[in-house]
C-alpha cells in the first residue's frame, strides 16, 4: 500500500486548484491530472474565444498544460491565486497565436463590436455559475467605452495600440479606458 | 519611455495588450522592482483571469489523451528564482539596448551575452540569468555565417538554455525545433522562438548530460518526431 501523499496545506480542500498545483509542482502526476480536469474547460474555453479555430485550441490548450506542468515550481502561492497563474498563462498564450497567426489587417476586419457571452450554462456548480454571473454583472458596470476596449484587447487580442486606431481614440485615452475599466471590475467583484 | 509611462502600461499588460517591445520594457521595469507596479497588476490579473473564466468548454478526449503524456515526457524546470538574488545585471536584460552584457561567473570564466536577446517571458528571462549565474555554468558556442548559438547548461542540475542571435525569420509553417542528442539520437527539446532581430533565447524542455549535444533544425510548424533537416546548428557540451 503506497504512502499517503503529503499535501502543501493539510487542512485545504485537496481538490483546491493551488493545493494541486504546489503539489504538481513536486512532480505529482496525479494531482497534475486532478488540476487538469477542474481547470482544463476554462483554459479551453478562454483559448477558443481568443483563437477561435477549434484544431487550432484544442493545440494550444495543450502547450497552455504543458506549460502549468513544467513551470509548476515558478507558482508562488503568496503572489496568487492557482487558477489566476494558470489563465494568465493560458490568455497570453491564445494572444501570441493570434498575432502570429494573422496579420494585424485582417483582425481589424473581422472585429466588430464584441458581445459579452451570456453566462454558460454548462457550469456544473451553483458556485461557478455565481461566479460568472458576477463578473457579467461587474461588465455592465463598465461605460461602453471602457467596456470595448477591454474586449477589443483581451478576446480579440489586440495591442492597446491596435485598439486605438480602431476606435480612433487617442493612445492615452484607450489607456485609462482599460485601467478604469480594471478597476471598476476590481472594485465591483471585491478583488483585494 | 519614461519612468511616468511606463506605470501606464500595466492594465494593458495584464491583459496582453502590449506589443513585444512594451511587454519587454514592462517586464524589465517589473524585474527592477516595482512593487506599485506589481501590486497593481495582481489585482488586474485577477480580474483577467475571471474574464476568460466566464466561457467553459467541455474536454475532448483527444486533449485529455495528449495532455495524460506530459509528465511522463516533459521535464519540470527547476525552483522558482527569488528576486533578490537575481543579480542586478540580470533584471536589466533587455533586447532594446544595444550595448553587450559581460556575464561573469565561476563556472564561465567571462561570457559575453548579447544584451539584445529576446527572452520570452520574465519567468524563463530569470530562469536563465540564473542559470548563467551558477558556478558549474558550462557555455558551448557555435558560430555560422551570420549567427551565432550558445548553449549553456548545468552539469548538477541538467539543465541547458539557448541563446541565439542572427537567425533568419521562418515563415508561418516553419520552426525551429530543438534537440537533445545522446547515444540513443535525438529527442525532442522544445521550439526556439525568434524576435524580429532573429534573437531568441529559452531553457530546454530537457534535460541536458555531459557527452549530449543541442541540435536546432527547421521542421514543420507544430514540430516534428525526429528531425527532417539537416540541422542548422549542433553543439556538443561539455
Amino acid at each position: 500500500m503506497p504512502a499517503p501523499r503529503l499535501r502543501a496545506v493539510p487542512d485545504a480542500d485537496p481538490g483546491d486548484p493551488t493545493t494541486l498545483l504546489l503539489a504538481t509542482a513536486r512532480g505529482d502526476a496525479e494531482a497534475f491530472s486532478e488540476l487538469f480536469e477542474l481547470v482544463a474547460p476554462k483554459v479551453v474555453g478562454v483559448v477558443r474565444r481568443v483563437v477561435r479555430d477549434p484544431a487550432r485550441s484544442e493545440e494550444v490548450a495543450q502547450d497552455v498544460l504543458t506549460e502549468v506542468w513544467r513551470k509548476a515550481k515558478r507558482f508562488d502561492p503568496d503572489k496568487g491565486q492557482a487558477m489566476t497563474w494558470i489563465m494568465t498563462i493560458a490568455h497570453r498564450r491564445a494572444v501570441d497565436t493570434v498575432r502570429s497567426v494573422q496579420a494585424s489587417r485582417d483582425r481589424e476586419d473581422r472585429i466588430g463590436r464584441r458581445e459579452v457571452a451570456p453566462f454558460d450554462a454548462t457550469s456544473e456548480t451553483v458556485e461557478e455559475r455565481a461566479e460568472q454571473a458576477r463578473v457579467r454583472l461587474a461588465l455592465d458596470a463598465l461605460t461602453d467605452l471602457q467596456r470595448e476596449s477591454i474586449e477589443l484587447a483581451y478576446f480579440g487580442g489586440h495591442t492597446y495600440r491596435e485598439v486605438a486606431e480602431l476606435l480612433d481614440a487617442p493612445l492615452g485615452t484607450v489607456k485609462t479606458r482599460m485601467r478604469d475599466g480594471l478597476i471598476k471590475l476590481r472594485d465591483a467583484m471585491g478583488v483585494s | 519611455m519614461t519612468t511616468d509611462n511606463i506605470h501606464s502600461l500595466t492594465a494593458p499588460y495584464a491583459l496582453d495588450a502590449l506589443n513585444d517591445l512594451e511587454r519587454r520594457q514592462f517586464e524589465d521595469h517589473l524585474a527592477a522592482g516595482c512593487d506599485t507596479c506589481a501590486d497593481e497588476l495582481s489585482g488586474y490579473l485577477e480580474v483577467a483571469a475571471a474574464l476568460g473564466s466566464m466561457h467553459e468548454e467541455p474536454i475532448s478526449p483527444s486533449l485529455r489523451t495528449a495532455v495524460a503524456t506530459i509528465p511522463d515526457t516533459v521535464r519540470q524546470v527547476g525552483p522558482p528564482i527569488r528576486s533578490s538574488t537575481t543579480p542586478r545585471w540580470a533584471r536589466r536584460l533587455t533586447s532594446v539596448a544595444a550595448a553587450m552584457l559581460m556575464v561573469a561567473t565561476v563556472g564561465l570564466g567571462a561570457a559575453v551575452v548579447d544584451q539584445r536577446q529576446q527572452i520570452d517571458s520574465l519567468e524563463d528571462r530569470a530562469a536563465v540569468a540564473a542559470l548563467l549565474e551558477r558556478p558549474d555554468a558550462t557555455l558551448a558556442t557555435q558560430e555560422l555565417d551570420g549567427s551565432v548559438v550558445r548553449i549553456v547548461t548545468s552539469e548538477m542540475t541538467g539543465e541547458a538554455a539557448v541563446l541565439a542571435t542572427g537567425l533568419d525569420r521562418l515563415p508561418e509553417d516553419r520552426t525551429y525545433q530543438l534537440w537533445v542528442i545522446d547515444d540513443d539520437g535525438p529527442t525532442g527539446a522544445g521550439f526556439l522562438e525568434i524576435g524580429d532581430d532573429g534573437a531568441g533565447g529559452q531553457l530546454l524542455d530537457r534535460s541536458v548530460r555531459g557527452g549530449d549535444a543541442v541540435g536546432i533544425t527547421i521542421e514543420p510548424a507544430g514540430g516534428s518526431d525526429a528531425p527532417t533537416t539537416t540541422p542548422i546548428a549542433v553543439v556538443e557540451t561539455a
